[in-house]
């Protein structure tokens, strides 16, 4: 009997098995296939970009952590490997190395570690990063590599083609879309792959279906109104990307279901207007940062409500 | 099973780890030695009846109840008292008790008392107590509440004048707390008694007032057993209700069982509700039946490793030593109660209450330790909080000391289930937080 250590802590004295490792290292499983098929379309830079950008995520995350915090253990719930694989995956594959280290370094310095590190930011610190270089380097983040052309020919994406030449939605192919045969970032190509990775989080039940339903019916819902494409606006412009992977961040989405649903519904209408009545051909990143700015107010306004309280009448 | 009730979507399901589920109720032997808490109830302690030197028989009064939240406390063993003062109590806060010793006369007489054992009436009998009369014989025999709350029996069956009138009566039987057995066990084994005991209770609360016995669908055999004892009493229905934690807790036991949800702040009988644990009624049925005061109970030592493992009847004030003899090897964490809401123990010290339902020993593997990382804002706290707060939140304001800002977002709510740092996937332990400032809100 001497010789047990007795802990003696509050209760519960059990708890799920679920811990914030664990699900990221689930939400990096769940990115893989849609990183395949990046490798696969646009060759083994994409993996390389991908590299980079992990590298500098986890770097400034451990240099900020370790000299502003004085946390060593911060990498240890691997957030930062999740936040830089998403960057890469809205990045050119043909992009300059330097600049998406320089993205990677942004995302967590700037997007997460100056708001107070894990849990403290606002913005969702992947698409700070991508919208930094954006307005850095507009050029390097708009020249597309062109799928599977092994000499390096750049051409516009999809929704920058149909914007700006007025390409007829009715020639495209749905197929190759599908597959991911279009022009576009290394990750947002291939929508099969994201469906497949977001099936297996919603199924492990790590994410709820509620915000990307909500985020894609909008945008349907508004398309077919319009008499836009349904399939197209559903297809391109990283909108799978974004809603099933970067809308459902948890530190920068709503905590209620009701918050969810008018977070999604936001995120839809305001990328539709942006696609189509704004100056970027592609609205999601910019949606859902604005939408990220919200969530505090949202939490607000849509608190549960407590048990046996009764509405004022 | 059709019309399977539920309190609603939130809650958790923990691994149910009903090791002993199975288990006949096995009598723990009447010790030679006991060192009985005065501290039983939830009120006041009561007052010590006795000196050291005094010869008491079992079932003496050797404390007396102070007040209406306070219960009389009695002894399971005749003996000689040898102190009356402080002693360890499992908790290791220590408590004023009275300790008892019994001589080999003594011991043998109790043995033969137990077989001459009478009771006091027959069941046609129980028509005939007064209101008053049953009241009055639940305080004499120091009821509290069994389920854990230890909230007297008899102050619960009268509410003060003026309360809205009772229409249910609900006997809790959920059991939802992983690991212990012992309500279902006494189910199984003792159906006829217990719902012997629920009319008892019946007869003091009004005619016209009906009783619900909430079982949860893991207990399929206590189901059936309370169900066929219950066939030939109109006003008393058993109900199943879907396995789900916090499921006994009062508010969910209420919303389950008849579909009312009891305002915050507010007590079961606003609803017209009043709420008994099986437990309970089966020492209101040794109470009234078998003129017996609370003096045992039954309950669930478990754990993996535990050899001891199983249902007991154990008189009160049995050193707890007595009962697990000594720990296995790999025991890292005890517990008093279940594994949401119980205890953690620093030792095996003390001895058993009329509110201990379970004693664990969990190792490793069963109660891990957690590391603690930054709150992600998953969310999952506020979806599985079972009286709609924000733990997450509530823990922050708390840990900032921004008590009045936690008390604006109804922290005196919590119940303490549990459910919200079970489900946190950062570790983070919120409701040792949220219990922080539910005390403080409640001292402003
Ligand atoms: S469950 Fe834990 S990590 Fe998730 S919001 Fe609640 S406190 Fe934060
Ligand atoms: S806040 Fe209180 S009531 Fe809500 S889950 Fe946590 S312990 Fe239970």
């Amino acid at each position: 009997m001497e010789g047990n250590r007795i802990t003696v802590t509050g209760s519960p004295h059990v708890s799920a098995k679920r811990t914030t490792q664990s699900v990221m290292l689930n939400v990096i499983a769940a990115l893989l296939p849609a990183l395949a098929c990046g490798i696969w379309i646009f060759g083994w830079r994409s993996a390389l970009v991908a590299a980079v950008t992990i590298a500098a995520c986890m770097l400034t995350e451990f240099l900020c952590a370790r000299y502003m915090l004085g946390r060593r253990d911060s990498l240890r719930d691997c957030t930062a490997i999740v936040t830089g694989l998403l960057l890469a995956m809205t990045l050119p594959s043909s992009i300059p190395l330097p600049m998406a280290f320089a993205g990677g370094v942004f995302a967590i310095g700037v997007g997460k570690m100056a708001f107070g590190g894990s849990g403290q930011n606002i913005f969702n610190p992947a698409l700070v990063g991508r919208v930094f270089l954006l307005i850095s380097f507009p050029v390097e983040m708009t020249t597309w590599p062109l799928p599977l052309s092994p000499d390096g020919l750049t051409g516009a994406t999809l929704l920058s083609a149909m914007k700006e030449s007025g390409v007829d939605a009715a020639s495209i192919d749905v197929a190759q879309l599908a597959i991911g045969n279009m022009g576009g970032s290394l990750g947002e190509v291939g929508a099969i792959a994201l469906v497949a990775g977001w099936l297996y989080l919603t199924a492990r039940r790590i994410i709820r279906l509620v915000i990307p339903v909500a985020i894609l019916a909008s945008i349907a819902l508004l398309a077919a109104v319009t008499g836009n494409s349904v399939v197209v606006e559903l297809l391109s412009g990283g909108l799978l990307l974004g809603a099933f992977f970067m809308a459902t961040d948890y530190v920068t989405s709503p905590m209620t279901t009701k918050g969810m649903i008018v977070y999604g519904i936001l995120i839809g209408v305001i990328t539709f207007v942006i696609r189509h009545y704004g100056s970027y051909p592609e609205g999601i990143s910019f949606a859902i940062l604005i939408m990220n700015g919200c969530t505090p107010l949202i939490n607000k306004l849509t608190r549960p409500r407590v048990f046996g309280e009764r509405r004022k009448r | 099973m059709k019309n399977i009730r539920r309190f609603g979507r939130t809650g958790v399901h923990p691994p149910e780890m009903k090791l002993t589920a199975g288990s006949p109720i096995k009598d723990m032997p009447l010790p030679r030695r006991v060192e009985i808490s005065l501290a039983q109830s939830l009120g006041r302690p009561a007052a010590a009846v006795v000196k050291p030197g005094d010869h008491v028989n079992r079932f003496d009064l050797i404390g007396e109840a102070q007040g209406a939240v306070s219960a009389n406390v009695h002894t399971p063993i005749t003996g000689t008292v040898k102190s009356v003062g402080p002693i360890d109590t499992p908790d290791g806060h220590g408590a004023t008790g009275v300790v008892i010793e019994a001589s080999d006369a003594d011991h043998a007489c109790d043995l033969q008392s137990i077989c001459d054992a009478t009771p006091l009436i027959t069941p046609d009998g129980i028509g005939r107590l007064s209101p008053q009369e049953i009241t009055d014989a639940i305080r004499r025999a120091g009821i509290v509440g069994l389920g854990g709350a230890t909230f007297p029996t008899a102050t619960k069956l009268s509410p003060p004048p003026g309360s809205p009138r009772c229409e249910f009566l609900l006997i809790n039987g959920a059991e939802c707390e992983p690991y212990l057995t012992c309500d279902d066990a006494i189910m199984r084994e003792m159906p006829g008694e217990i719902i012997t005991g629920i009319e008892i209770m019946l007869r003091a609360l009004g005619d016209d007032v009906r009783c619900i016995v909430g079982i949860e669908d893991n207990k399929p055999q206590a189901i059936r057993e309370m169900t066929v004892a219950a066939r030939s009493h109109s006003r008393i229905t058993v109900m199943p209700m879907r396995t789900r934690y916090p499921q006994g807790g009062e508010k969910m036991l209420v919303k389950a069982l008849t579909g009312r949800s009891i305002a915050p702040g507010a007590l079961p009988i606003s609803e017209g509700v009043i709420i008994q644990n099986v437990a309970t009624a089966l020492a209101v049925y040794h109470a009234v039946v078998w003129g017996m005061p609370l003096v045992e109970r039954v309950m669930t030592v478990s754990g993996k490793d535990c050899q001891a493992a199983g249902n007991y009847r154990v008189p009160v004030g049995t050193p707890l030593k007595d009962i697990v003899g000594s720990l296995p090897d790999t025991t890292v964490r005890i517990v008093n109660g279940g594994t949401m809401m119980g205890r953690a123990l620093a030792g095996i010290q003390g001895s058993t209450t009329k509110g201990m339902s379970g004693l664990l020993l969990l190792n490793s593997q069963e109660a891990p330790l957690r590391d603690t990382t930054p709150c992600v804002r998953c969310g999952r706290c506020v979806e599985v909080c079972p009286m709609g707060l924000e733990p997450y939140l509530l823990a922050k304001l708390s840990q900032l000391g921004r008590i009045d800002d936690a008390a604006a977002r109804h922290v005196a709510d919590c119940m303490e289930c549990g459910c919200c740092s079970y489900s946190c996937m950062a570790g983070r332990p919120l409701v040792d937080w949220i219990k922080v400032g539910k005390s403080m809100a409640r001292q402003r």
